[in-house]
């Protein structure tokens, strides 16, 4: 008998009408003790498979068929009081954001009592005791006195440190992880994936992750469902999955990850996008977007057949035969990538940001937050420079104030050989020709109110009617858009869409510079690689300089050629993308690459400790000591000053500088 | 001659501008959608119905001019009257006026009069000159009277309904036989709830038509105190109250708009003197400052009546100007509103994307800002609407509202409020001011919500409640 079983699970959502099959069709098992990963791409109703097993969906949902049983009885059938007592006694969960999983108005001890009196009926004595237990057991320093804090008190790591122990409180069989990771940094995620390795080995309880992170699965889970468009389309051990992905499309999700190994060539990917579960569907859903697809996957909807290793549901096995041969691309598609020495186009000196802190009454100012502080570097032309660090390092706010979207509190950048800092608007303009900048969040970035083509035309005033026309045309078919599109308005898009129409939008004024602030962190690995390789070839196309702020170091290794790593307003190490990648020097660098999920699974690593400090109130001396198991005494008083390691790699750490004897790790 | 009153300009204007945002948006999807699904809310839909009702009879009532009565050596001599095309349609209801209260639909005066007939005086209850007055004897042939009347009156509504009814079913059609579509339409199948319409439409008919057939032979809401028919004045007051419940708006607009986006966007020092600003007009009471703004207006009028050829004009500018000083003093929340959404939008990342090719502020303001907060402008707008008719109400009852002789829902309570105290009451000029304010501002609550819940993001939740997952077991 399994723990937890899903029984061909259908949960339909009602939508202005239309029916949303959300979870069409699912069944799985998760056992005693092992981690059972769903993976899959947003949208494919993986958290709606997660919300029904907890019978949390929300109004619209409901569970139209199939049943769900824990240890045997059906959960569906219990009434909801019955069901209140699985609830966190049985089965607990923790979700994405820690920030909205706690209430903001009740003291973490209250909080994780609430789960207490509910389900484990303790006296006054042993509740707080269990409650410091807890909290100890999750790694949070100082139990005692951080039980009697506020939510708002704690950083996001901490957070969901305090939801795990919420979710753990009445010791429960399973526990899903709905994206426990997506909101938190590499650093923190390699502490929350550790805490709850280290939990489930002591707890023996079951975990069922679900995630869209290959990196995560291959560290942690035991087994894995891959789910597409409302269905698992495969399922196998851990080992047999990522020896050998069965589905094309589990082969094409290994194929769109950025990487190391695969700089110089364009990715995989996955055509189009998830197709939206309201539509009726015959034959396999993942056909219209497979290489391999044939007349019978149009037509009827494939069973499971065994692949030798994991179960599938795809045509290619059906009798034994041996599934798609992949016609590996012998040459991949080589990007010219122009390796001149560019002039130097932007040089940034010794830029610092500070906001103030304003207290009191009259908003006196109490101090400076030093978003940027004296950060240094150069971009060449057909150059891209990813800037790397966790969030609220500054590196978003250092995009901006390179573009002069922020006034800068001092230092020079340096366009083209002339100086943009404290220019007037209409100098500013013309500079602004040249450096664009494309956003995160494709949501955010387009103005809901306009057509695409009023947004394209936005920058291109100077230009006469009949160019701005035939130029529109052009930038849509660069960035792989129809003609139509411009006279449709931004929320008949998809988020990849969108994010190509920022690009083209950004193309219009011919740049030569573009800002991209993590531009693919709220897209899908299969759309991402089509954004990656879209940016690939219009740096080879028009010799376009890119800086590029993002998180994610696979990205910076599939793409950058120089490499700076921030930490805290001020740049720590810089470097050639292979040096810096390959030999990092800075600690902080070595915690970071190492913290990264890697699909060859788990390895030993030297991580961060602790969650970055608040940069209203650095610590003094080197910003990275407290985190830092190299630190020495020096590095409690005194700033380190940048030391050259080779040709153009450079690092601000004690280990290096000339007073002690480096070791370089 | 024709007269443009200043209010009438202004509506004329105001109605002009809606039809033009009518037409620009209906070839604007995202535009139009919030106002389809306008379409498809029922009580929305339902009190639309009504509001048109009242906004016809407001319109019309705009149209002003003075008539011609006599010609003096080839140049014509004009009334000193202003009248207006309602009052021309009514012309009868107007001219009957009976010289104090009576009773709705009465043929006899409120009270006894002693009256002097063939050399014998006598206390009576006189006949009224226009109530009942074709009737021979009222006491038998009055309800039977007023019965045959409202019923003729009734089936003649039911018959213009039945056309109205017939030619929509037509133009909705559209391929199908015409009992299919009829059909369609009676049970509620297409998108705009056309059934609730029609149905409204007929409940207002069979009150309406009886009630202007029996308007002409009897005074349906009684008489007040110098006799004139007070469903006439409660008709006249519909316009009063929609001028000051929209015009307000439109001296409101400009301030709340362009303050709250400034400081919004702008923030700095103009940020910190314009919250000062409305911090400061909020903390003293409206009334008060009203009052005030009035009585200095009056004695302007009073001192210059050179400059008013009419009465209605000394009238309508107190009006116009009341609008103006209810309008500087409601912007405040609207214009904190906004700076909030400004505050916000400012940091969207389209408007950086904006700034980073160089767009003036102005254009960032007009083409980014402006159309992402127009929804709330409008939730903001029809919802005070309602709060301004009966802001109107209360102004005039305290006396510095609009001018005596103006006729508005306020001036009718005023002039009513002491005839409660009488013995027996004299309840109606009260009862019909309440009962057409009450349908006013009732049906622009309801039309409210259902704007606010179509552009709401928000207040958008599930159609309907799905059962439980699963019976017991």
């Amino acid at each position: 008998m399994s723990l937890l079983e899903l029984e061909n699970l259908r949960t339909f959502l009602e939508n202005n009408g239309n029916i949303v099959r959300a979870v069409d069709g699912v069944s799985f098992s998760v056992e005693k003790g092992e981690t059972f990963a769903l993976l899959g791409e947003s949208g494919c109703g993986k958290s709606m498979t997660s919300l029904s097993v907890m019978r949390l969906l929300p109004d619209a949902g409901r569970i139209v068929d199939g049943d769900i049983f824990f240890q045997g009885s059906s959960l569906l059938s219990l009434p909801e009081k019955g069901m209140r007592d699985i609830r966190g006694k049985k089965i607990g969960i923790i979700f994405q954001e820690p920030g909205l999983s706690l209430n903001p108005v009740l003291r973490v001890r209250d909080q994780i009592g609430e789960v207490l009196d509910r389900h484990a009926h303790l006296d006054r004595e042993a509740r707080n005791k269990r409650i410091v237990e807890l909290l100890d057991q999750v790694g949070i320093p100082d139990p005692e006195l951080r039980a009697e804090d506020y939510p708002f008190q704690f950083s996001g790591g901490m957070k969901q440190r305090v939801m795990i122990a919420m979710a753990l409180a009445a010791e429960p069989d399973v526990l899903i992880a709905d994206e426990p990771t997506t909101a938190l940094d590499v650093t923190i995620q390699a502490q929350i994936l550790e805490l709850l390795r280290s939990l489930q080995k002591k707890l023996g309880m079951a975990i069922l992750l679900i995630t869209h992170d290959l990196g995560v699965v291959s560290e942690m889970a035991s087994r894995v469902a891959v789910m597409y468009a409302g269905e698992i389309v495969e399922t196998a051990s851990r080992d047999a999955f990522f020896a050998r992905p069965a589905h094309p499309y589990s082969r094409k999700l290994f194929a769109s990850l950025p990487g190391r190994e695969k700089r110089g060539e364009m990715l995989d990917m996955i055509r189009g996008v998830v197709p939206p579960l309201s539509r009726e569907f015959s034959g396999c859903r993942f056909a219209e977007r497979c290489d391999h697809a044939f007349d019978l996957c149009r037509e009827v909807s494939p069973i499971w057949h065994d692949s030798g290793g994991s179960l599938v549901r795809c045509h290619l096995y059906a009798d034994g035969r041996p599934g798609p041969v992949e016609e590996r691309k012998v040459v991949a598609e080589p990007v010219p990538r122009p390796d001149m020495p560019g002039e130097i186009l932007l040089s940034v000196r010794d830029l610092s940001v500070h906001f103030p802190i304003r207290k009191g009454l009259f908003k006196r100012v109490a101090g400076h937050v030093a978003a940027v502080d004296g950060v240094s570097f150069s971009i060449a032309e057909g150059k891209t420079l990813a800037l790397v660090g966790e969030s609220g390092c500054g590196k978003t706010t250092l995009g901006k104030a390179i573009l002069q979207l922020l006034a800068p509190t001092s230092g020079s950048v340096n366009y083209d050989g002339k100086e943009i800092t404290g220019l007037g608007r209409r100098s500013l303009k013309k500079a602004r020709q040249g450096l664009q900048i494309i956003f995160q969040d494709p949501y955010a970035s387009l103005n809901p109110r306009m057509r695409i083509r009023e947004i394209m035309e936005e920058g291109m005033q100077g230009m006469g009617a009949g160019d701005r026309n035939a130029h529109i045309l052009e930038l849509l078919e660069e960035v792989g858009l129809s003609e139509d599109a411009q006279y449709r308005y931004p929320h008949e898009f998809s988020g990849g869409q969108r994010q190509r129409i920022a690009i083209a939008r950004a193309l219009a004024v011919n740049p030569r510079l573009i800002v991209c602030d993590e531009p693919t962190s709220a897209l899908d690995v299969s759309v991402q690689a089509q954004i990656l390789n879209l940016l690939k070839r219009l740096q080879a196309d028009h010799g376009l300089s890119f800086l590029f702020i993002t998180h994610n170091i696979s990205v910076v290794e599939y793409l950058a050629h120089e490499v700076a790593v921030m930490y805290l307003g001020r740049i720590v190490e810089k470097g050639r993308a292979e040096d810096v990648l390959t030999a990092p020097a800075h600690p902080y660098t070595q915690a970071l690459l190492a913290a990264v999920p890697s699909i060859a699974g788990r390895t030993p690593r030297a991580m961060a400790r602790f969650d970055l400090p608040s940069p209203a109130d650095p610590p003094a001396g080197c910003h990275y000591h407290l985190r830092c198991p190299h630190s020495m005494p020096q590095c409690e008083t005194r700033y380190p000053e940048p030391t050259r390691l080779g040709e153009s790699h450079e690092v601000r750490c004690h280990l290096y500088g000339n007073d002690t004897a480096g070791t370089g790790d | 001659m024709v007269v443009i009153l200043w209010t009438d300009g202004l509506v004329f204007l105001l109605s002009g501008l809606i039809l033009a945002f009518a037409v620009y948006a209906s070839r604007r999807p995202h535009l139009s959608l919030p106002w389809r699904r306008v379409g498809q809310s029922r009580s929305g839909m339902i009190s639309a119905v009504i509001l048109i009702c009242f906004v016809s009879i407001g319109l019309l009532d705009s149209f002003h001019f003075r008539p011609q009565i006599a010609i003096d050596k080839g140049k014509p001599i004009y009334s000193v009257e202003v009248l207006s095309a309602f009052d021309f349609l009514v012309e009868t209801m107007r001219n009957h006026t009976e010289r104090t209260y009576s009773s709705p639909f009465s043929a006899y005066a409120f009270s006894r009069e002693t009256v002097a007939s063939d050399g014998v005086q006598s206390r009576i209850y006189p006949r009224l000159r226009y109530g009942g007055a074709d009737l021979a004897d009222p006491g038998r042939e009055r309800i039977p009277d007023i019965l045959k009347r409202s019923l003729v009156a009734a089936l003649e509504g039911i018959g213009v309904w039945a056309l109205l009814a017939a030619i929509l079913v037509f133009r909705h059609s559209g391929g199908k036989s015409f009992p299919d579509a009829a059909s369609s339409i009676f049970r509620g199948e297409t998108e705009i709830p056309w059934n609730a319409m029609l149905g409204t439409l007929l409940a207002i008919f069979l009150i309406a038509f009886p009630a202007f057939a029996l308007s002409s032979h009897y005074h349906v809401f009684g008489t007040d105190k110098v006799g004139q028919d007070v469903f006439y004045l409660a008709l006249k007051s519909i316009r009063t109250g929609l001028v000051i419940g929209t015009l307000t708006t439109l001296v409101m607009l400009p301030f709340a708009i362009f303050l709250g986006i400034m400081a919004g966007y702008l923030g700095g020092w103009l940020d910190d003197v314009i919250q000062y600003l409305y911090t400061m007009l909020n903390s003293i009471p409206a009334v008060l400052l009203i009052a005030a703004s009035v009585l200095m207006m009056q004695v302007y009028i009073d001192a210059h009546p050179a400059l008013f050829e009419t009465m209605a004009e000394r009238a309508d500018l107190r009006l116009l100007f009341l609008c103006m000083i209810l309008g500087m003093t409601s912007w405040t929340g609207l214009c904190r509103l906004l700076r909030g959404e400004a505050l916000k939008l400012r940091e969207m990342e389209y408007i950086l994307a904006a700034q980073a090719f160089g767009v003036s502020r102005l254009r960032i303001v007009t083409r980014h800002i402006l159309p992402n907060v127009m929804h709330i402008v409008l939730i903001s707008v029809v919802m005070e609407f309602s709060s301004l008719v009966l802001a109107e109400a209360v102004l005039s009852y305290v006396g510095v509202g609009v001018d005596p002789s103006m006729i508005s829902f306020g001036t009718m309570i005023n002039s009513a409020r002491l005839e409660m105290a009488r013995e027996p009451m004299v309840w109606w000029p009260l009862a019909a001011a309440f009962v057409f304010m009450f349908a006013m501002v009732l049906s622009a609550n309801l039309f409210a919500d259902a704007v606010r819940d179509a552009f709401d993001p928000r207040t958008r939740v599930a159609s309907r409640r799905i059962p439980p997952v699963k019976d017991e077991a």
